[in-house]
């Protein structure tokens, strides 16, 4: 599916009364500039916009409402926005239509199948689904959305991926598995009524319990990252408070360098002590002496045996015995019977390599007793404890150098500590396993979902319907693991595809994703600057975006505010390239660098205008604008055209 | 094939995977002895991740001591005596499968799980969730030695 704008109208509404078109002959140019001074209506454009696609204008408040108001003619009763759009090639136009009288906004949709125009937001079934808010805010986004994409607490990154990559359809196979279940379940005929309806009761309390404990774990995990987080900053602040003073910084150093000596000692000793467990006869004495004995019954039944049943199957193919004697019928058959004494050749080559590794491994006298690396590693630990206590302690020994403002930041360390350890500690309940006195009260949430299984399986007995649930089980299984190899190789596949972007776009300062967990993790730090985290944000979404089988615009606001001139001539070479339509709201001052690079980039299909509000200063300005490239309504002004909008600077302005 | 509950990766999140427990096998292993040192199986049902039918580098090693041990468990748990050459057969027959590198049959990979599963519930009854490696290994030593001398099989 492909979706372009191509254009809008507006009038009485905060925005200029312009209409805006975008096309050149008949198709939308690749790339659509169009600047904007501040204070002149562009976030009112571009939330009628996102609320044209999306239908959200009909849940506004009376504030909302009033704050799109015309400041120029507050009298004003209608504001109206239309905008206009091609779905597959096909125009498909969306009316937001406001009443500031009665605080209300309707919409009419023209029909692309029937043709006319429909009341109400009624965009073709087909293209809904790609209309949802979430969906709407990856192609026309603003600053704030690329910075959650890199904060740790949200969890953007990953949802623009499932959602462009429409990931959530496995999620659709579950619940509408389950629905039909559910529905066979109510069908179900000859099961006691009061029986079935108390398991379905229990069902349901089970459902709610597991749905309220993973909110409630939810909220724990954000809380984790949140803290994470805040504890990262106070780290760095406390470092650098710590790095102004010298005596104090180098002993710091001495006492940290201490620490990190101490435990990689202790990982070493860890490593040789898991490497011991990992020999089961290091591990418990008994095993040992099992072990042996398991042998010796081993040679006492004789086991492996010295010939193998093969020999004796093949024995009662031959005429003669090996000692000579012909084998008749009642010889096969009694070599036959006793041919199944013995085991076959292979499992005595097995028995035999078992039998040579007990001699070796249960017999020896180990150079290394368990208890000596255990000794070892309980001594590393130790001493990795007095490093770290003794690091703490001269943490807090210093705390009031100078500087009050490094015990307020301790203070809050060891309390966002605090708060870090009671959320775990919560985790840590909620996944505690199962025991059979849970009840459905249990805070653990593996138990309450055992509990739910084998409810279901009950009801799926009374009701007659296990083999529909086995199968929904499987199937809901298999579309859960889909997703999750999906998402995983997505993930991946993401990663490299913009780091080998971000390569050439960041050359000066360059920057990696490492993972893509939740949100986007950058290699070796916690953030990127904000020219970083826009550059960051272009290359992954321009990404996920050109993945998909379906073309969407991207529409930006001040697209090159924050980056650098060198990054914005990298990020405005590689934008054309990813997307079919890029709609740009720029100020003046982004265009050095930007503009000129869009342009080589975007093989000449590429619009300018410049709306503006008509005052004494931009009057002098359209002077020697030919007409044709002047659109006038009231103080609005639009013109179309390059020359106007490279000359046309902010000192110019009101 | 050798199967791990999500439970059992989810009590062990603080400390895997990192430091020395690198692999899935690793959590397997320490449940796996704990089960069958303890004399405990317990029927792996509902969700549960596929690991792989082998014995991984780590424990290759150790895998035939870990395969007789098994069936020390299972001669211990039924009464059986190995010097018995037929039931000691049948018991081969069952549990090895020379063609497969693991040299388990089927029936030995799911009485394996149950013990590793067995284990672990074990492990989760008697330590609280892990935190730290050093500590939980040396408790866990302590705790499986504690069972096993309680458990007539080995005792």
């Amino acid at each position: 599916m492909k979706i372009t704008i191509n254009g809008w109208e507006s009038f009485g509404l905060r925005c200029p009364d312009v209409k805006v078109n975008l096309l050149k002959n008949s198709t939308p140019s690749r790339v659509a500039l169009i600047q904007m001074p501040n204070g002149t209506g562009k976030t009112t454009t571009l939330k009628l916009i996102r609320a044209s696609l999306t239908g959200a204008a009909q849940n506004w408040s009376r504030d909302e409402i009033t704050e799109l108001k015309s400041l120029k003619n507050p009298n004003v009763q209608t504001g109206k926005f239309i905008l206009e759009l091609s779905v597959d090639e096909k125009p498909l136009v969306i009316e937001t239509i406001i009443d500031f009288v009665e605080a209300k906004v309707r919409y009419r949709t023209s029909s692309i199948l029937l043709g006319g125009v429909e009341d109400g937001w009624r965009p073709p079934p087909n293209i809904k689904r790609f209309l949802e808010e979430k969906f709407v805010s990856l192609f026309i986004f603003d600053g704030e959305f690329a910075a959650d994409l890199l904060d740790s607490t949200k969890t953007k990154a990953t949802e623009a991926i499932e959602t462009l990559s429409q990931l959530d359809l496995f999620d659709e196979v579950v619940s509408e598995a389950d629905f039909f279940w559910e529905k066979q379940k109510r069908d179900a005929s000859g099961t006691s009524k009061p029986y079935l309806n108390s398991l379905k009761e229990r069902e349901a309390a089970l459902t709610r319990r597991l749905a309220e404990l993973k909110k409630s774990r939810e909220t724990a995990q954000n809380d984790v990252a949140s803290f994470s987080k805040r504890l990262a900053e106070v780290d760095a602040q406390l470092d650098e408070k710590i790095g102004q003073n010298e005596t104090i910084r180098s002993e710091k150093d001495r006492l940290s360098k201490a620490k990190s000596d101490a435990d990689a000692e202790l990982s070493t000793a860890l490593e040789k002590y898991m490497q011991d467990l990992r020999y089961p006869h290091k591990l418990y004495d008994g095993f040992v002496r099992h072990l042996n004995t398991f042998k010796v019954s081993l040679d006492q039944a004789k086991l492996p045996d010295t010939s193998s049943r093969q020999f004796f199957i093949e024995l009662c193919e031959e005429i003669n015995c090996v000692c000579g004697r012909p084998i008749g019928p009642n010889e096969q058959n009694h070599i036959r019977e006793h041919a199944e004494h013995y085991l076959s050749g292979d499992i005595s080559g097995v028995l035999n390599a078992i039998k040579n590794d007990i001699n070796i491994y249960a017999n020896q006298n180990f150079d290394e007793p368990l208890s000596d690396s255990r000794l070892k590693l309980s001594d590393a630990q130790a001493k990795f404890h007095d490093a770290s206590t003794g690091f703490s302690n001269y943490m807090l020994k210093i705390k009031d150098f100078q500087d009050k403002g490094y015990e307020e930041l301790l203070k809050e360390k060891a309390q966002i500590e605090l708060e870090i350890r009671s959320r775990d500690n919560f985790l840590s309940f909620m996944s505690a396993p199962y025991k059979s006195s849970d009840d459905e009260k249990s805070s653990s949430v593996v138990s309450i979902e055992t509990q739910l299984r084998d409810m279901q399986d009950r009801i799926a007995e009374v009701t007659d319907t296990v083999e529909l649930r086995e199968r929904i089980n499987l199937l809901s299984k298999i579309a859960t693991n889909a997703k999750l190899i999906a998402k995983k190789s997505l993930h991946k596949q993401l990663i490299d595809e913009c780091n080998e972007r971000l390569s050439k776009v960041l050359v000066n300062s360059p920057l990696q994703i490492e993972d893509i967990d939740n949100h986007i993790k950058l290699k070796g730090q916690a953030g990127g600057s904000v020219g970083q985290t826009l550059a960051v944000a272009y290359v992954f979404l321009t990404a996920a975006l050109h993945r998909g089988s379906h073309q969407f615009p991207l529409v930006v606001d001040s697209p090159a505010g924050s980056l650098e001139q060198l990054v914005r001539k990298e990020v405005g070479k590689v934008i054309p390239e990813l997307c079919e339509q890029f709609i740009s709201f720029i100020i003046d001052t982004e265009k050095i660098g930007f503009v000129p690079a869009l342009e080589s980039a975007s093989n000449d299909s590429i619009s300018y205008s410049t709306i503006f509000r008509l005052n004494q200063t931009s009057e002098k300005l359209i002077k020697n604008v030919p007409n044709e490239n002047i659109q006038m309504n009231g103080d609005s002004v639009l013109v179309t055209g390059k020359e106007f909008f490279v000359q046309f600077t902010l000192d110019k302005e009101e | 094939m050798f199967r791990l509950k999500p439970e059992v990766e989810s009590w062990f999140s603080n400390i895997f995977p990192k430091g020395a427990l690198k692999s899935k096998w690793d959590l397997y292993y320490l449940c796996l002895m704990v089960g069958l040192g303890g004399g405990r199986s317990e029927p792996v049902t509902g969700e549960r991740t596929d690991m792989v039918d082998y014995f991984i580098e780590d424990y290759k090693k150790s895998q035939k001591l870990i395969i007789s041990l098994f069936m020390c468990a299972e001669l211990g748990k039924f009464g059986i005596q190995f010097s018995d050459r037929l039931m000691a057969k049948e018991i081969l027959d069952k549990y090895l499968n020379p063609t497969n590198p693991s040299f388990l049959t089927n029936n030995a990979f799911q009485r394996m799980n149950e013990y590793s599963y067995g284990g672990f519930l074990l492990l989760a009854e008697n330590l609280g969730k892990p935190n730290d490696q050093a500590t939980f290994l040396m408790q866990y030593e302590d705790l499986l030695n504690r069972l096993a001398n309680e458990n007539a099989t080995w005792a």
